[in-house]
């Protein structure tokens, strides 16, 4: 969008030059038109006066069309409120409200044409969406909110342009539209299934073998958690000054103790370069959509670091400790995320954080065979030796033979949504996600977040 | 009222207008028992049961209604129905078709309906009317033209109302095809029908029918040209006008108020309102036998008579409208100077009598059960203005200076001549034999000045045994016009002068709105021309000296009484009747140039010589403003109105500017104003804020929203409610807090949450409104 001046003047320039409204006949108009033409033929061609005070009279409404819709389409003002992020497949509830602001002219038989445009899209699927709103009768001086209700497309970044406020009246013979600018956008997350008891046990069983091997963490690993009153034994540097000066006793901060493994989720988003297979896109899509829902499983509950990184041409990482905004900065990398015939595993272990590789349990979701021993030669940090400490830690799973379905079920196909930190759930480790709990997304993850409001900015590395 | 049956019920009353229009001037009729049967009138009434049947049944119920095979053997079988219509009578093929069309519009009426089927019936409708148009273009036909018109712009609004409801999924009565998508029950448009809605589609009516009108004037025209007949029978029947008329004939219609012709009136171009009360001459009648007077078609027949030696300012244009009629007379001021009419020819001028006949080639037939309508004919005539001189007529022949011609002016039933003779000799004996037009005006003056006789339309007789001329002379002396002239005509041959009885239509109603003259059946009215010689000149034209022998008062005041309208209403309904049969019905190129090009052009005219000044004058002003000899002459009171000027001037173009600026510069963040708008918290909380200062509590920029809506709750208190009475003290709080999570926490709200938050603010707002009275 242009910010300075010359820009602004230019865009300005254009909105003026770009005709806001459009006036076209539909349908019935054209057949209307059509036996107008002939009436007017036959009083012309006859000179009979009542033939052609018919066709005049037709044509009031046509010429009245023009001059109707543009009084009625004056005061009329459309605003849109939709959520900012869905998941693939979820329903999509996006908002419309149509302010009449006409002094005593109702609005009748509006219609609101938005336009969902994938900007970026993640997969080849994506696609255009055209929500479509009836408002039947706005009363003047009044407002009315109509929900459009449809089911959200293939993960990407979707971008709102303008909405198109269109009237047929008063005689459904000339339709006039009205654009309103209205830029948006929308980030289609990928969609996520339930994780099964397998893996939920083999998760476990990972973590709790390695926990026996952790020791000393240190503060920083250590959550803040909140403010409590003084007890003896604690810490004076735990005490904080400032809510003890207002409150007229000692405070002191509150930690909790992350008594989980830290986990990285390495994605290797492999596909040919030609010829890819449908299989083998939608091996892409599942791997896909299982780091999303680990992703999502794993931000359920504070106290791990989570890490996110993926092959490519120059392979990226995202980490932090797990949070709703992480979570919802990896699941829009992932809503983004193409596959690439370029990249190997051992480019994107090198572009760990030095924390994470040492200590984290390292889930490897790929879409082809992987030899482990072969990225450790082709990593830059990583020998044979200490290579090989990694492998107990190291959880491959390839998607391409099926690895995932052992770990994952999309029982409700591309309807299942969400729950966990997005709806501020207790976890429930065995009940498998249902549809019922799909309400309320926005609000839920709003919640949540006011319970961590501390939670961290997540760090953003990028290596070449 | 609900939407579904109204817009039904609008539609098959459509259907009934169209159907009404087809019929309502039909003469189709049928022999039943000896008698004629006008059939056609039946098909508005059937139309309109059939609409009640319709509704009750195949409009409220789903699943009833006919089957497209049934109603494709209905449609094919309504071809016979046409076909024995035809039979019936061959000259109502277009009827026939018309009532095809009404056949074709019941069948559909009865099938479950769809938005395209009410497409049909609407387009069937309007064949309907065009059908209707071209059979008749009377007074009534246009009156329910308009109704229909009206109507159908009102059915086209609710139409489109219920198909944009219908593509939305609303569900709009029990024959919408298509299930119920959308909640709304089953009224589509709840609360449509308010005061609001009738006001703004009664604006669009009007709007609709000015801009119909304003297009149906500009649309190019042809010359007026005769309407052909379209074998309707004749709408209103005009006796005393025919070939053949007996006596007391012309009585039936001088009760009658119904219009016989229009006519304008044009003096050097300008309208022209006559002082004294005109005679329209229309039929001349010079044979008497047996109570009957005729004409005598043996004459010579000429299109126009030659060309006129008067000046044309004293010409009267007389621009008439005639009315549909069976009659083949047409009516115009004495003498005649030119006639003009499209197409030419069809108006002749008898050259002996002077009486205008319409198409004299063609007999008129007559149909089932009634006289042929010839339907309406504009025509212009010229004719001299006339002074106290007696009128000569031009191209007349003065066939009276042959023997017969004299013989048929001046013939008598033997029985008469004796007790007529004895009558009139009383009056002229005293005159001079060769005063022919003293002794004529002298015995016009027995009947109409003597006060032996009154004028009445009240018919009778008190001898039956004598003849009716001779009964009224002596016995009855009471009568209307006819035998005033019919007996004064025959005194007159009783003294050898030789007479002619004329039928036509003295006076009419004058409409000062449109400035003109109505001429009704009650002005028809019958006079004397006699013959008193011929021009001294080459040419020898017969001079004709009209004579009326009528009480002029007696007759006025039985005319006024005849009318039933008060003469306000009447000059109203006459000036909309103008309107429409000059400038709707007869509208031609003439009254377009009139009407709309010649104002247009004198307007252009006047116009560009207004601008041409208007520019002289800013050319000189600047030529005055920029001329400074010397840089010493700018100093100077002048040079002070100049500076001042330019100084206006510049800060009018600033101001302008920043204007101009400021609404581009809007333009452009209404994107990014609508963006921000996205959010449903910061809209509501911008909403709270407005809400609260309509209440008059606002936030001084000191304050933080929050501190603000905690002051507003306590404000508050519990002065607001909701609709079951709870207190809204705590919206404000609400809002602010969804506000800051969305505006510093970068967290939007769910849809339900946003909801929630607009629903509470409807509620704070219709809480903190104030209660009305």
């Amino acid at each position: 969008m242009a910010r300075s001046p010359f820009g602004k003047i230019a865009r300005a320039a254009g909105a003026a030059l770009r005709p806001s409204q459009t006036l076209r006949w539909t349908v019935e108009g054209a057949g209307y038109i059509a036996v107008w033409f002939i009436l007017l033929g036959t009083g012309l061609y006859q000179q009979i006066n009542l033939v052609l005070l018919i066709a005049g009279l037709a044509a009031g409404p046509i010429v009245g069309s023009i001059f109707v819709s543009y009084a009625v389409l004056r005061g009329l003002k459309v605003v849109r409120r939709a959520p900012p992020y869905v998941f693939a497949g979820a329903p999509l509830v996006i908002d419309y409200v149509l302010e009449n602001r006409h002094r005593w002219r109702d609005a009748l038989a509006m219609t609101t044409v938005d336009l969902l445009s994938p900007d970026e899209p993640g997969t080849p699927s994506a696609r255009e969406l055209y929500p479509r709103v009836f408002f039947p009768r706005v009363a003047a001086r009044d407002r009315l909110r109509r929900p459009w209700r449809g089911q959200a497309p293939a993960r990407g970044r979707y971008r709102y342009s303008s909405i198109e406020l269109v009237t047929r009246s008063p005689f459904g013979l000339r339709e006039r539209r009205v654009t309103i600018e209205a830029p948006g956008s929308l980030v289609v997350y990928p969609s996520v299934g339930t994780l099964t008891r397998r893996w939920r046990r083999v998760f476990r069983e990972a973590t709790e073998t390695r926990r026996g091997r952790r020791h000393d963490r240190s503060a920083q690993q250590q959550e803040y958690h909140g403010l409590r009153d003084y007890r003896p034994g604690d810490s004076p540097r735990w005490i904080h000054w400032r809510t003890s000066a207002r409150v007229g006793q000692p405070m002191v901060k509150e930690f909790e103790q992350q008594s989980d493994q830290d986990l990285a989720v390495l994605l290797d988003p492999w596909l040919p370069r030609t010829k890819a297979t449908a299989e083998q896109r939608e091996a892409v899509e599942r791997a896909i959509r299982f780091c999303a829902t680990v992703c999502l499983e794993t931000c359920r509950s504070s106290g791990r670091r989570l890490l996110l990184g993926w092959t490519g041409p120059a392979p990226e990482v995202r980490h932090g400790p797990a949070s709703i905004r992480l979570l919802h900065e990896l699941l829009e990398e992932l809503a983004l995320l193409r596959p690439s015939p370029e990249g190997h595993l051992g480019g994107l272990l090198d572009a760990l954080p030095a924390s994470m590789l040492r200590d984290a349990m390292l889930l490897v979701v790929s879409t082809r065979p992987i030899n482990l021993a072969e990225e450790y030669e082709r990593s830059a940090r990583l020998n044979e030796s200490t290579g090989l400490r990694l492998t107990g830690r190291v959880l491959q799973l390839d998607a391409s033979r099926g690895d995932l379905d052992d770990y994952i079920r999309f029982d409700g196909g591309a309807a299942v949504t969400p729950t966990g930190p997005l709806t501020d759930r207790a976890p429930d480790d065995d009940r498998p996600l249902s549809d019922s709990d799909s309400d309320s997304d926005s609000e839920a993850n709003a919640n949540a977040d006011t319970d961590s409001p501390d939670a961290s900015v997540p760090s953003r590395e990028m290596t070449r | 009222m609900s939407f579904a049956p109204l817009y039904r019920i609008s539609m098959y009353l459509l259907m009934f207008l169209a159907a009404l229009i087809l019929n309502i001037d039909s003469d189709a009729a049928i022999r039943v028992g000896g008698s004629f049967v006008r059939y056609a009138r039946l098909y508005p009434i059937v139309m309109a049961l059939a609409g009640v049947v319709a509704y009750l049944t195949v409009d409220r119920r789903r699943g009833f209604g006919l089957g497209p095979g049934t109603a494709n053997l209905l449609g094919v079988a309504s071809l016979i129905l046409v076909y024995l219509e035809y039979r019936l009578d061959p000259n109502q093929l277009v009827i026939a078709c018309g009532h095809w069309l009404y056949y074709l519009t019941l069948v559909k009426m009865f099938r479950p309906k769809a938005p395209e089927d009410d497409w049909y019936l609407i387009v069937l409708g309007l064949m309907q009317v065009l059908v209707g148009c071209f059979l008749s273009q009377g007074d009534r036909v246009g009156l329910l033209l308009v109704a229909w018109a009206i109507l159908a712009i009102w059915v086209l609004s609710l139409f489109y109302l219920q198909r944009e409801a219908m593509r939305a999924g609303v569900e709009t009565g029990p024959s919408s095809p298509t299930p119920a998508a959308v909640s709304g029950g089953d009224e589509p448009y709840p609360g449509l029908f308010g005061l609001s809605f009738f006001v703004a589609t009664a604006r669009a009516v009007a709007m609709t029918l000015l801009l119909g009108l304003f297009i149906f004037l500009i649309m190019p025209r042809s010359a007026s040209r005769a309407q052909p007949p379209r074998g309707s029978l004749a709408p209103r029947n005009l006796t005393g006008f025919s070939e053949q008329v007996t006596l007391g004939q012309m009585g039936e219609i001088l009760e009658n108020d119904a219009v016989v012709f229009t006519a304008e009136l044009r003096l050097d171009g300008r309208r022209y309102e006559p002082q004294e009360e005109l005679l329209w001459r229309g039929v001349t009648l010079s044979r008497y036998e047996q109570s009957r007077w005729s004409r005598d078609r043996d004459d010579v027949q000429v299109g126009s008579p030659p060309a006129s030696r008067v000046r044309p300012e004293d010409l009267i244009e007389q621009h008439i409208h005639m009315e549909e009629t069976s009659e083949r007379v047409l009516f115009a001021l004495r003498p005649i100077a030119e006639i003009r009419v499209l197409p030419e020819g069809l108006i002749s001028l008898n050259a002996s009598d002077g009486t205008l006949i319409r198409e004299p080639d063609r007999r008129a037939r007559r149909l089932t059960g009634g006289p042929r309508n010839l339907g309406p004919l504009d025509y212009v005539v010229f004719s001299e203005r006339t002074g106290d001189d007696i009128p000569v007529q031009p191209g007349e022949n003065d066939l009276l200076a042959y023997s017969y011609g004299v013989r048929k002016y001046t013939s008598l039933p033997p029985d008469l001549v004796g007790p007529l003779r004895e009558i009139s000799d009383r009056w002229v004996a005293h005159l001079p034999p060769d005063d022919l037009v003293a002794r004529a005006r002298a015995l016009e003056s027995y009947l109409r000045d003597s006060g032996e006789f009154h004028y009445t339309i009240q018919m009778g007789r008190d001898d039956p045994t004598i003849d009716p001329n001779l009964d009224f002379l002596l016995n009855r002396r009471r009568g209307h016009c006819e035998y005033f002239a019919s007996s004064l005509a025959l005194l007159l041959r009783s003294q050898g002068i030789p007479s002619r009885v004329v039928n036509g239509f003295k006076g009419g109603d004058w409409n000062d709105l449109a400035q003109m003259f109505t001429i009704r059946q009650r002005h028809a009215h019958s006079w004397v021309e006699a013959y008193v010689g011929h021009t001294a000149d080459r040419d020898r034209l017969p001079i004709w000296v009209t004579l009326d022998p009528t009480p002029p008062a007696e007759r006025r005041l039985q005319v006024a009484q005849v009318s039933r309208m008060p003469q306000s209403i009447r000059q109203v309904a006459d000036f909309i009747r103008y309107i429409w049969v000059f400038y709707i019905a007869g509208f031609n190129s003439d009254r377009q140039e009139q009407l709309l090009y010649q104002p247009i052009r004198a307007l252009v005219k006047e116009a560009r010589e207004g601008f041409r000044i208007m520019r002289a004058a800013l050319v000189n002003a600047f030529r005055w403003m920029t001329d400074f000899p010397s840089p010493t002459a700018f100093f100077s009171v002048k040079g002070f109105i100049v500076s001042s000027l330019v100084m206006l001037l510049t800060v009018a173009a600033s101001v302008l500017s920043r204007r101009l600026w400021r609404l581009m510069t809007r333009r452009l963040r209404q994107g990014d104003d609508l963006a921000d708008d996205s959010s449903g918290a910061l809209a509501a909380y911008v909403r709270l804020v407005k809400v609260l200062d309509a209440y008059g509590l606002q936030r001084p920029a000191t304050e933080t929203p929050r501190e603000f809506a905690r002051r507003a709750s306590v404000l508050l208190g519990t002065q607001a409610r909701d609709g079951d009475g709870r207190p809204l003290t705590d919206v404000p709080s609400r809002v602010v807090e969804a506000f800051y999570r969305v505006r510093y926490g970068a967290l939007p709200l769910a849809s339900e949450a946003i909801a929630e938050l607009d629903a509470q603010l409807d509620a704070l707002e219709a809480g903190l409104r104030p209660a009305a009275g």
